[in-house]
């Protein structure tokens, strides 16, 4: 063993965690180098004075606070856990609420001409429709066919 | 119910079962090592103990995981290494200013604070002299990188294999051996006038 070797094995040989085999050659490269046994020496030394590192204790409310976060964390996991037998069944429960928030909230397009074929429209509707694009071209025959301004009023209750 | 010398995977096994008592038990025991561990690291005792609750919350949290595959202690660490390098890594600029700022080893630790009458007119110089001795050594170890140190604590202070060390760090455990050699060829060199002191009188 060459001293660039010893380096793996010196700290080994100081705190005694060296196999035999690794330990026999250790000692045979340390009894021809005077380096690495100053080496031994000093790592020993540093090992000793690594001792003297102060230790702190815990503060007093590290449990208690500990405890509480657990608590907290067990509770979670409880609500949670009310759910894992049917994970699917909440996955679709979630899926269908979404749903009924989503048709809810779209604007109600279908009925809001309730003088869709009428010529009493309201200002309002005729707005309504007329950023509705998809039906813009037939608003414009149905306002301008002639025929249906000829109905009289009653008629015209009924086709509604 | 087990004897009093349960083992850690035992007591895991139990707290992976639902016994809140046994993760009381285990607290206990690794509080202390995890905190001084996470202290040495990160330099700052608040944040160590922040630290610790994340670790000990961790554990808690993966209990129902849990597989006694290896040591409890080299789990719980790898965890505590975990956490502690990704913090001196997030605050390392941060640390930087506050070193600039405050004379090294004036931290909020309150080591350094005002002696009494008594005290100064006993024994001022011996007192002095060994506060000088333990601010080098923790300044030498603090200033390590923060691999190295890591490597160190938990070779010298939590009676870790080499093996479980490394599954710690997440390095071979020939680059753990290299990384252990380097960082004690800097603290011979940085404690120097210590190195050939011996112990220290008394203790």
């Amino acid at each position: 063993m060459n001293c660039g070797k010893m380096e793996k094995y010196i700290l080994g040989y100081v705190d005694g965690r060296l196999e035999a085999r690794e330990l026999r050659k250790a000692e045979a490269h340390l009894a021809g180098c005077a380096e690495c046994g100053r080496r031994v020496t000093e790592f020993r030394a540093v090992s000793g004075l690594l001792e003297e590192m102060p230790k702190i204790m815990p503060t007093e409310g590290f449990d208690a606070r500990l405890q509480a976060r657990i608590a907290v964390e067990a509770a979670r996991e409880s609500w949670w856990a009310w759910l894992a037998p049917a994970p699917r069944v909440a996955f679709a429960a979630a899926l269908l609420a979404l749903l009924c928030v989503w048709v809810g909230s779209r604007p109600r397009d279908v009925d809001a001409y309730p003088h869709y074929a009428g010529a009493e429209m309201r200002a309002e509707d005729q707005m309504r429709m007329v950023k509705d694009l998809p039906v813009l071209e037939d608003f414009d025959v149905l306002e301008n066919f002639e025929p249906l301004a000829d109905l009289p009023p009653a008629v015209q209750a009924e086709g509604n | 119910m087990w004897a009093m010398a349960q083992t850690d995977v035992q007591l895991m096994l139990e707290v992976k079962a639902g016994d809140e008592q046994s993760f009381a038990l285990l607290l206990h025991r690794y509080r202390s090592p995890v905190i001084n561990f996470l202290y040495r690291m990160v330099r700052n005792r608040a944040q160590a103990e922040d630290l610790a609750q994340e670790v000990f919350l961790r554990v808690y949290r993966a209990r129902g995981g849990y597989e006694p595959s290896a040591k409890f202690s080299t789990w719980l660490f790898r965890i505590a290494t975990n956490l502690a390098l990704n913090s001196v890594r997030d605050t390392r600029h941060q640390k930087q200013e506050i070193s600039i700022e405050q004379p090294a080893g004036e931290t909020e630790e309150g080591e350094e604070r005002p002696l009494d009458v008594e005290e100064r007119s006993a024994n001022i110089e011996q007192h002095l002299v060994e506060e000088a001795r333990s601010r080098m050594i923790r300044e030498a170890v603090e200033r390590l990188p923060e691999k190295q140190r890591a490597a160190v604590l938990l070779h010298k202070y939590e009676e870790l294999s080499y093996g479980e060390i490394a599954k710690s760090l997440r390095c071979s455990e020939s680059a753990l051996k290299s990384l252990l050699f380097r960082a004690y060829e800097t603290l011979r060199v940085e404690l120097a006038p210590l190195v050939g002191q011996g112990p220290k009188a008394g203790s």
